[in-house]
């Protein structure tokens, strides 16, 4: 399929080619045509002509900052102009402004195309890159609107396609909706690689990573405010959001295997609203929101041949029955058996999938219902507040997994049924208040308070079945089938370590959090253009978490009775067997228990902002952190948080900014030693001189993201990192570290050196070094190094006031620099260009 | 404490900050809003402006004077210019608004009572933005935007805090994008000071904000709000990456505590990132056994003895696939 597709996209690309120089030839030979024409016109239209043409000149005007994977859409190339810098045309009561942006790209790339298709997934073909309908009525006298634009990109093939419609009509209403859809491609190759070591076993490199996934998300939105400039306002709201493609993901039943998943759920959004304003200056809200989400995802072992995809090629067992033994080849761990093959086919002890298949439709329903006002009735104060309630409930009232195959212990097949429910009930509330007690000094307040509550439970029956190999019928127990001393043939085959026979789970979990959060400020305004806060937060929270897990087990006798007490039924003495040689006891799970954690927290708020002459603006905020727990080992117990920005304007065409970001987090229990920090420290400058001849924007930012902890971890046979010691046999314990240097600079400099000629040239480099402690001696280290450089180049003439030609070209190279294992290196290096024709009225 | 009396002791909390606001503020004498004010201060419309700017956000608990109001065509005969960016603007429709009074229409709505201005041409008579503090233009803004919940918290927002007002995003007069009445476009207008936020939407893995499918105000309401780093959430107040992320959202059976309690951040970094899946780092088991290792009172549990990294799967999800949540197994094997 994938080489169909690739097929036709290096064939789509040829006569995209063709199509275009045949297009851009036309078009030249109408202009021209047009230019002889108007030649002949009288006088009074040749000044017409020249007239708009100026006006282009002020139009057209280069728009700075986003010199990054600018191929991606038009409007962000270099040559930017916008619908709404046309002159329009009158139109009844309209003034009618359009434009259509068509052509195409003709995209090349060679190294990994997974990759490409993660982060590119560009293609060829030919495409709208943008069309605008914009209307407007300056005197106000539309019959159905006043204003209404249509707008949409990158429909033909691009992955984001966008389209807005916004419209209204003076008090009576105002609507905008949208469209998005958003082709997601997944496929790094070593996330959830298994990484098959080359020997002492067959080398199969999985190439692909079990987990890709080739997705497509789409949300539609629409909303309606009616009567907005009334007493009484009313809204109304709809949104769907739709996730379909195809996942691959794995199963684990004593090796893994690829399943491969149709994926589909789909979410509406309701919203009812209406918002009252008798009083003065006091709007009163009430807002009805219904959310329902449909979840119709299964799950199948993958086909052969997508299998293949993988890398992993076609097993069977004697007699030539096709098997998977998953994605894990390891025979020195006797992953899935050692050896895998005996005598061409897969032995048949080893554990592998027959059939394996899982669905279970979800239904979630949301109904929230909120209540929220603002007011600054009193002359120095202003407030806001809200309440919102919301008990959500999940249900799957059908759930079913069946198993075909060979997994641990001689489980030969399992059914698993039943069905599972939660609801998250949630009450938040918040208000806000501003006491402005002189014309320079204010008090603020914000409280927040948020409390959920997530009850779940399953019930649950799974029937497992035994037997000796993947050649061999499991037995079902029955009294004619197995009966006692239960050594019959057709006894179930257990051994010791088997699975209960009939394992009925009843679990119900609780997850609660509550959580109280009072910021109180001081503001005060030095002068006009200075100002200053010092604050101070404090925050509860109360998390609880608490299973209850009974799981009544049922085991069957066989091959012999006294398997009958296995497991949970053993031993003998403790566990007397049923009359039909049966034993069962109820058990309850191994995670059962509460857990109830409290959290106080105190934060400190400094901070001032200076802004002289609108020259320059400066800006610091701190906040420091403090806790008395933490709810998980990664959560901070202390942060500092600083932030710091500033804006000169030297001239009124050249700005320079600087941004500092320094987030300090700690946990430093003995048991934890939690030091992270992500330090950021970015600089810019714009060049943009009158005359509109060029214009130059740069920017640098180094981002230094920093992580240690203390953990423990079993690494045997191979492994033993420095300053590891035991925690408890057979655990290390040793300190994760994580550190990331990335450094980003871009720079894009437009030119426009005559009226009718833009260009455009644009560089963008990301580049990271780092380094982490590596557990498992396979794994490469994948994404901690890389270069990935972006340059782009634009170039656009414009034939007339209306036509213009753009030609685009972006390059994409990503380069890993670490080993990449046993799997495809990652790079890849791809030229994209985009041609198209831009035509306005 | 149980929840029905946390819920009854909020809701008694509410009532008494509500009232002791009532309390201390007390109604003060004013005029209604609707511009019925006859007995005007003179001192409004008065050569004393610059007073009147300061107080500019306070003017209309006071009576006003209609008389001092001169009405959007007159400043059109001068401000040519500006009266056409009004007009295509949405500002026009406060025209419309014809049963409160005149300081809420037209151009006077924003700048103030123009006759004195309007009689002497003296730009000191008329209330201008640019020779205003963020505060008191934003405040002039907020008159009529503010009664909402997108821009009901601004007055309280980090960005006014930090010097930001209205006028550093909108230009009501020459906008770039002129439904929004913005200087530039999303997300180039948003970078022009978040620099340290721009890289990441150039790293390998990003949410496509560069691309045009997102902007930055679809998680973040730039206005303000209640939640920390002005971020939004869904309608029941859960996470705003569940707003595309559906699936993620549950409510599951068996959850995955942080998700709920810590959020999506715990694990991945919402803008972009060097790893795949915008995870926080690059190897996904060390992801899992900082919180996975045996810890005093640490409530994920440890993880198990025979996950040996040194020979079994390199990625924790290999076999916890359903990480975000279930509803058939309790340790995230399947959904």
């Amino acid at each position: 399929m994938k080489m169909t597709l690739r097929m036709f996209r290096k064939l789509s690309s040829r006569l995209l080619l063709v199509g275009m120089g045949l297009f851009g030839l036309s078009l030249w030979a109408q202009t021209s045509g047009d230019q002889a024409a108007s030649t002949s016109q009288q006088e009074p239209q040749k000044d017409q002509k020249t007239a708009p043409a100026k006006a282009e000149d002020k139009r057209i005007q280069p728009g700075l900052g986003v010199a990054v994977d600018s191929g991606r859409k038009s409007d962000v190339l270099a040559t930017w102009i916008t619908t709404e810098h046309n002159e329009g045309q009158s139109g009844g009561p309209y003034i009618i402004k359009q434009s259509a942006e068509f052509g195409g790209r003709i995209t090349d790339f060679s190294g990994n195309p997974g990759t490409w298709d993660t982060m590119v997934n560009l293609g060829s073909g030919p495409r709208l890159f943008e069309y605008t309908l914009d209307l407007h009525s300056p005197t106000h006298t539309g019959f159905l609107f006043d204003d209404l634009l249509f707008s949409n990109f990158g429909y033909g093939g691009d992955p984001n396609d966008f389209t807005r419609v916004r419209a209204q009509k003076g008090k009576i209403y105002s609507f905008n909706a949208a469209f998005r859809r958003d082709q997601n491609i997944f496929d790094y190759d070593l996330f959830a690689n298994p990484l098959n070591p080359a020997s002492p076993t067959l080398n199969i490199p999985i190439l692909n990573s079990p987990h890709e996934f080739l997705l497509v998300r789409r949300m539609s939105d629409a909303n309606l405010n009616l009567f907005p400039v009334n007493d009484i306002r009313f809204r109304l709201g709809w949104s769907r959001v739709v996730n379909s493609g195809s996942t691959f993901s794995t199963d684990h039943q004593g090796t893994e295997a690829p399943l491969l998943s149709p994926t589909s759920n789909t979410t509406d959004n309701y919203l009812a609203g209406v918002s009252f304003r008798f009083i003065p200056r006091t709007s009163i809200n009430y807002d009805q929101f219904y959310t329902y989400f449909k979840g119709d995802t299964t799950a199948n072992l993958a086909p052969l041949g997508v299998q293949n995809i993988l890398g992993i090629p076609a097993f069977t067992v004697a007699g030539g029955i096709p098997v998977s033994p998953g994605i894990v080849f390891n025979s020195a761990a006797n992953q899935p058996c050692n050896p895998l093959l005996t005598g061409g086919v897969v032995t048949p002890t080893c554990s592998a999938f027959f059939n394996y298949s899982r669905f279970g439709n979800t239904r979630n329903s949301f109904p929230t219902e909120q209540l929220s006002f603002q007011s600054n009735y009193f002359k120095r104060i202003d407030m806001s507040g809200r309440l919102n309630y919301s008990d959500a409930e999940a249900n799957v009232p059908s759930t079913a997994e069946l198993f075909n195959g060979l997994s641990r212990n001689r489980l030969r097949t399992f059914a698993l049924a039943g069905s599972a429910g939660a609801h998250r009930l949630s009450l938040n509330a918040d208000y806000a208040i501003t006491v402005s007690v002189t014309d320079k000094f204010r008090i603020v307040d914000s409280f927040r308070y948020e409390n959920f509550r997530i009850p779940g439970n399953w019930s649950l029956v799974t029937g497992n079945l035994f037997a000796v190999n993947l050649l061999t019928a499991p037995n079902t127990f029955t009294p004619a089938t197995c009966p006692p001393p239960f050594t019959a043939a057709t006894c179930p085959q257990h051994v010791a370590g088997s699975a209960a026979d009939v394992i009925q789970d009843v679990r119900n979990d609780f997850l609660k959090q509550s959580w109280i959060l009072n910021t109180f400020t001081l503001e005060y305004d030095f002068t006009k253009n200075i100002t200053g806060h010092v604050g101070y937060r404090f925050g509860r929270r109360e998390i609880t978490q608490r299973i209850d897990n009974a799981q009544i087990l049922t085991f069957f006798p066989g091959p012999t009775a006294a398997l009958a007490n296995r497991g949970a039924c053993a031993p003998a003495v403790a566990h007397p067997l049923n009359p039909d040689g049966t034993c069962t006891v109820e058990v309850d799970a191994a995670d059962v228990g509460e857990d109830f954690v409290q959290i106080n927290g105190q934060t400190g708020i400094v901070g001032f902002a200076a802004r002289v002459k609108d020259r320059f603006r400066l800006s610091a905020d701190v906040e420091f952190y403090s806790a008395d727990n933490a709810f998980f080992r990664i959560s901070p117990r202390h942060s500092q948080d600083y932030r710091v920005r500033a804006n000169y304007k030297a001239t009124d065409w050249t700005t320079f900014g600087a941004a500092v970001r320094i987030l300090e987090n700690r946990n430093t229990s003995l048991d934890i030693g939690s030091l992270q920090h992500n330090r950021s420290y970015a600089f810019s400058g714009a060049f943009a001189p009158p005359d509109a001849k060029w214009g130059l924007d740069l920017s640098y930012d180094y981002n230094d993201i920093f992580s240690q902890i203390n953990i423990c971890f079993v690494a045997t046979p191979n492994l033993t990192p420095p300053g590891s010691t035991s925690c408890g046999t057979p655990f290390l314990s040793g300190i994760s570290t994580y550190n990331s240097i990335s450094q980003f600079g871009s720079g894009s400099l437009i030119l426009k050196p005559w009226r009718r000629l833009t260009a455009g040239v644009g560089y963008a480099v990301t580049s990271t070094s780092g380094n982490t402690l590596i557990l498992n001696p396979f794994a490469p280290t994948g994404p901690l190094a890389f270069n990935y450089h972006l340059p782009t180049a634009s170039l656009a003439f414009a034939f007339s006031d209306k036509l213009t030609y753009k030609a685009g070209w972006n390059y994409y190279g990503y380069n890993e620099k670490s080993d990449p294992g046993p799997t495809l290196p990652r790079d890849f290096r791809g030229n994209m260009f985009s041609m198209s024709v831009r035509y306005t009225m | 404490m149980s929840g029905k009396a946390i819920t009854r002791l909020f809701i008694l909390v509410f009532l008494v900050l509500g009232l002791v606001t009532l309390g201390v503020a007390g109604p003060k004498k004013h005029g209604n809003d609707k511009g019925s004010g006859a007995d005007a201060q003179a001192s409004q419309a008065s050569g004393d402006q610059q007073k009147d700017k300061k107080a500019a956000p306070s003017e209309k608990h006071e009576p006003i004077d209609p008389s001092q109001y001169v009405g959007a065509e007159t400043c059109k005969t001068c401000h040519e210019e500006q009266a056409k960016s009004y007009d295509s603007g949405p500002h026009w429709k406060t025209v419309l608004n014809k049963r409160h009074g005149p300081e809420w229409q037209g151009c006077e709505a924003c700048h103030g009572p123009g006759k004195a201005h309007a009689e002497s041409a003296d730009p000191d008579k008329i209330i201008r933005f640019a020779s205003l503090s963020r505060e008191e233009s934003s405040k002039r803004c907020l008159a009529c935007h503010e009664f909402g919940e997108e821009h009901a918290n601004f007055l309280r927002s980090p960005h006014l805090k930090n010097n930001v007002g209205c006028i550093d995003c909108h230009s009501v007069h020459s906008p770039k994008v002129n439904r929004q009445l913005l200087k530039a476009a999303q997300p180039a207008l948003c970078y022009s000071c978040h620099l340290e936020v721009k890289p990441d939407f150039s790293k390998p893995y990003h949410h496509r904000v560069n691309e045009g499918l997102l902007v930055c105000s679809n998680c973040h309401n730039q206005h303000g709000g209640f939640m920390r780093s002005q971020l939004r959430s869904t309608a029941a107040q859960d996470m705003v990456c569940f707003n595309c992320h559906t699936d993620k959202a549950g409510p599951f059976a068996w959850e995955h505590a942080p998700i709920k309690t810590e959020g999506c951040i715990a694990c991945h970094m919402p803008h972009g990132s060097s790893n795949p899946r915008l995870l926080r780092r690059s190897n996904v088991n060390l992801l899992c056994l900082e919180c996975h290792t045996l810890t005093v009172d640490a409530p994920a549990p440890a993880a198990p003895s025979f996950h040996n990294q040194a020979q079994k799967y390199q990625a924790c999800t290999m076999c916890h696939t359903a990480i975000h949540g279930s509803n058939s197994d309790r340790v995230f094997f399947k959904p």
